[in-house]
């Protein structure tokens, strides 16, 4: 059983003549631990994609299995709760909250969770040490830079333990030599703890570094490379 | 993170706007304080004016004669008539007035009554410094607390009005009520002072029996239809229906004033949830549920009413006492007070107000599609 299975997945937005098919006919499946990206020109379908897969927007029609069960089927309160625990987000523009310290921007999520404060801190405190933030765990993301934001962002997503990491254009904000330290780190995280990662980029030789790139075009899988995984 | 230390995070992003939504919150509360206080104030006041007045008011139907700084009067022998009603304990014929004093003293009120017919009245009252009047005092007066106070008069010194000098027999202690600022006369003095001859503004009666004042007072209606009796409960309930009217126009008041600090709140919240738009939705795709933000967004604007709410608190103690001692110089009577319900409501109200204006911007934030939300620019 895939971790992810899309079986026939489309999505059309607007009515009539303003119909938009983002995604026709998509069929997927990702292995878990699979370390992956998903590349295409603009409007081609990736982030409606990543979306789906991610339950922030259901599909039209098709079929979305996670972890085997059909998530096209559930409840908005069963969606929040598998985002919550099987799942992480990592956005081009981090969507921290400004307020909050890293360690409280990374808290939060482990309190939705139900965890107590000194299990918050603790959890917490161990996902900024290990993706290099152990000694900026008091500072504000206005006090940090871009490659360091989206550390957090990739803290905040590892906090529950989740299977499956959804990035956005994770280096879509970065320079080049950050951007490369953050898919480093993915790489990283996806070795040593066996996460899948799914990665929507433009950047080419980002994709190049998953073992896996799906590319899209007008919202259909138009071509699809693996690579041994080293 | 605990949703209270959040929110109180949140409001610390626009610190001027925050702060500014405050003082809006602030003053408005601090108005409907105000407010209240005079409530409580004028409240006390009547419950006090209990004190002064008869069970039976009784004067002259419309239509009779009418005499400046007596309105219209009538014969004080009227007096001997009613004492004779089956169940009248005392019959008090009184002129009521108010006058200003010669030099340069404050308004005051006179009461013109026989001595030993004023003990219904100044009966439980403690005399501060002198003696009571007796029925052998001419041109004697004996003043109420506020009225000796602003005055600076003493037993013993002189008060004039109208050209005529009284002695002060005595000064009567704080009541908090009307009667501090009364001065009380002998009726037949008054009379001479006025030039009225044997003649009464009105005539106070007290019944043995109060369950029988309204039969008293048909029993005078029909005997003297040219007299107008009225119960003195009526009086104090006239009284009363006026000082809720008062009361109805400073809840208007406070409404608007909190109205527009509502509408300040719920424009700052909605402000500052629509920045924040991408934010919900990041949390909401992290796995926070729609619960969760609405609850956020509301603790949000109730904290922020709150804190307005505390701080107005503050600034109404501060601008009732100083109003209260305005007036009470200026006119001599406590018409503010503050007590541990005035607080108490204006922190309900300011809790009440920011409950209201989060709901919409809490609903409309927790509402919205997350993919949207992430779009939002």
């Amino acid at each position: 059983m895939s971790l992810v299975e899309l079986k026939n997945v489309s999505k059309i937005y607007g009515l009539g003549q303003a119909r938009v098919r983002a995604l026709d006919g998509v069929t997927l499946n990702i292995e878990k631990g699979e370390f992956m990206s998903i590349m295409g020109p603009s409007g081609s379908g990736k982030t409606t994609l990543l979306n789906v897969v991610g339950c922030l927007d259901r599909p039209t029609s098709g079929e979305v299995k996670i972890g085997g069960r059909d998530v096209t089927q559930m409840s908005v309160g069963e969606l929040n709760a598998l985002r919550l625990r099987k799942l992480g987000f990592v956005f081009q523009t981090f969507n921290l909250v400004p307020t909050l310290t890293a360690l409280e921007n990374v808290e939060l999520r482990l309190s939705l969770a139900g965890l107590n404060g000194s299990e918050q801190r603790r959890q917490a405190t161990k996902l900024l040490k290990l993706v290099g933030l152990g000694g900026r765990l008091k500072h504000r993301p206005n006090q940090m830079s871009a490659g360091e934001r989206q550390r957090i962002a990739i803290a905040r997503a590892l906090t529950n333990d989740p299977e499956l990491v959804l990035a956005d254009e994770p280096t879509g904000n970065l320079d080049t030599t950050i951007g490369r330290e953050i898919i480093a780190l993915m790489r990283d995280l996806n070795r040593k703890f066996e996460k899948t990662f799914i990665i929507v980029t433009h950047n080419p030789e980002v994709a190049r570094t998953t073992d896996r790139v799906v590319i899209l075009k007008d919202g259909k899988i138009a071509k699809e490379e693996r690579k041994e995984k080293r | 993170m605990r949703l209270l230390t959040f929110s109180l995070k949140n409001l610390g992003r626009r610190k001027i706007r925050t702060g500014l939504t405050l003082l809006g919150i602030a003053i408005a509360i601090a108005f409907a304080f105000v407010l209240f206080s005079v409530s409580e104030g004028t409240e006390a006041l009547v419950g006090n004016a209990k004190r002064l007045g008869p069970d039976i008011d009784v004067k002259i139907a419309e239509g009779g004669e009418f005499q400046a700084g007596l309105g219209s009067y009538l014969d004080d022998n009227y007096a001997t008539a009613l004492a004779g009603i089956n169940g009248v304990r005392t019959a008090a014929p009184i002129i009521l007035s108010g006058a200003t004093g010669d030099e340069g003293q404050g308004f005051t009120f006179l009461l013109g009554m026989a001595p030993h017919d004023a003990k219904e009245i100044y009966g439980d009252l403690k005399i501060s410094e002198g003696r009571s009047l007796t029925d052998n005092d001419n041109f004697a007066i004996e003043l109420g607390y506020r009225i000796s106070k602003m005055n600076s008069v003493n037993a013993g010194d002189n008060f004039s009005f109208r050209g005529a000098n009284f002695e002060v027999a005595g000064t009567l202690t704080e009541t908090g009520g009307v009667v501090d600022l009364f001065g009380l006369i002998p009726l037949s003095t008054f009379q001479s002072v006025l030039g009225t001859g044997n003649k009464a503004s009105n005539i106070w009666l007290w019944v043995e029996d109060n369950e029988n004042a309204k039969v008293v007072v048909s029993e005078i209606e029909n005997r003297y239809p040219e007299l107008k009796a009225t119960e003195g409960i009526t009086i104090l309930k006239q009284t009363e229906d006026f000082m809720k009217f008062g009361d109805a126009i400073r809840v208007v008041v406070a409404g608007i004033a909190l109205l527009i600090g509502a509408l300040a709140a719920m424009n700052t919240v909605t402000m500052s949830t629509v920045e924040r738009t991408r934010e919900f939705g990041a949390m909401r795709s992290l796995g926070a549920s729609n619960g969760y933000v609405f609850k956020l967004v509301l603790i949000e604007s109730t904290l922020l009413c709150t804190i307005g709410g505390l701080l107005g608190c503050l600034l109404g103690y501060v601008g009732s006492m100083v109003i209260g001692r305005f007036i009470s110089n200026f006119i001599g009577i406590d018409i503010v007070a503050v007590t541990l319900r005035t607080p108490l409501i204006a922190i309900g109200i300011a809790v009440t107000v920011g409950v209201i204006a989060g709901i919409y911007p809490a609903w409309r934030i927790s509402r919205q599609q997350i993919v949207e939300s992430l779009r939002y620019e």
